[in-house]
């Protein structure tokens, strides 16, 4: 089992990948969640609730993930 | 103590790479900065898999035109990575929402919303934001600062 440090490592790894191909990714997956992995994109769906349908089916926990929203291209969201 | 934000530049957000404990349940996630929400927010498909009760009801949220029943929850740790290399961990309470409505279309669009660190938690820390020369980070405040504060 991993320490909460080896986690956020992980975590952090993944950020700085998705926000360096964050323009590759949105161009390929936008409107879609997805599940990244060791700096990779392992599943995706339309939305999370399906994503983690996906995520069952390939045997891989929610916690070995970060689940990400893509907006849609062109799309700015203000929250 | 320092917590390193990434900015990305292609969605124009501000992210910060946590991990999120529940009794029942830990998930990695990036975390969005956003001063303009007065509370911390939880994802619809995260908080349901962190197993959060919808129970304490705490108001309506409007976001992005919507509005959505907000419910609080007080028993989630947030553990961030500081830059010395520790992890940091932070009892803050957190709202969890649902639509107003049961249309499906109204739960699509809430959960297409990012997990929120709003000011709340800012109000624990010095935000420096200079993101042309990539130097984005959180600083703790100290603890007399935080009373003082408190005391105002």
């Amino acid at each position: 089992m991993k320490s909460d440090l080896e986690m956020l490592e992980e975590t952090e790894q993944n950020l700085i990948w998705f926000a360096e191909n964050s323009g590759k990714i949105r161009e390929e997956f936008g409107g879609k969640a997805v599940a990244i992995k060791d700096r990779s994109i392992v599943a995706s769906a339309d939305t999370g609730m399906k994503l983690l349908g996906e995520l069952d089916k390939l045997g891989i926990d929610r916690s070995e993930v970060v689940v990400e929203r893509i907006p849609n291209k062109g799309e700015i969201r203000i929250f | 103590m320092k917590i390193k934000v990434i900015y990305d530049s292609e969605l124009h957000l501000l992210k910060i790479p946590v991990k999120i404990k529940s009794p029942h349940k830990s998930i990695s996630v990036f975390l969005v900065l956003d001063t303009g929400s007065p509370n911390t927010l939880l994802n619809y498909t995260d908080s349901r898999t962190l197993n959060i009760p919808f129970i304490n009801q705490s108001g309506i949220i409007s976001i992005g035109g919507s509005k959505y029943q907000s419910y609080s929850y007080n028993r989630i740790e947030i553990y961030f990575k500081s830059t010395e290399g520790n992890s940091i961990i932070e009892n803050i309470p957190v709202k969890v929402l649902r639509p107003t409505s049961s249309r499906i279309d109204d739960l699509d669009e809430l959960d297409s919303f990012p997990n929120i660190l709003g000011l709340d938690f800012l109000k624990k820390y010095k935000l420096v934001c200079d993101i042309k020369n990539n130097e984005i980070y959180l600083e703790r405040l100290e603890l007399n600062k935080l009373t003082q504060e408190e005391d105002n």
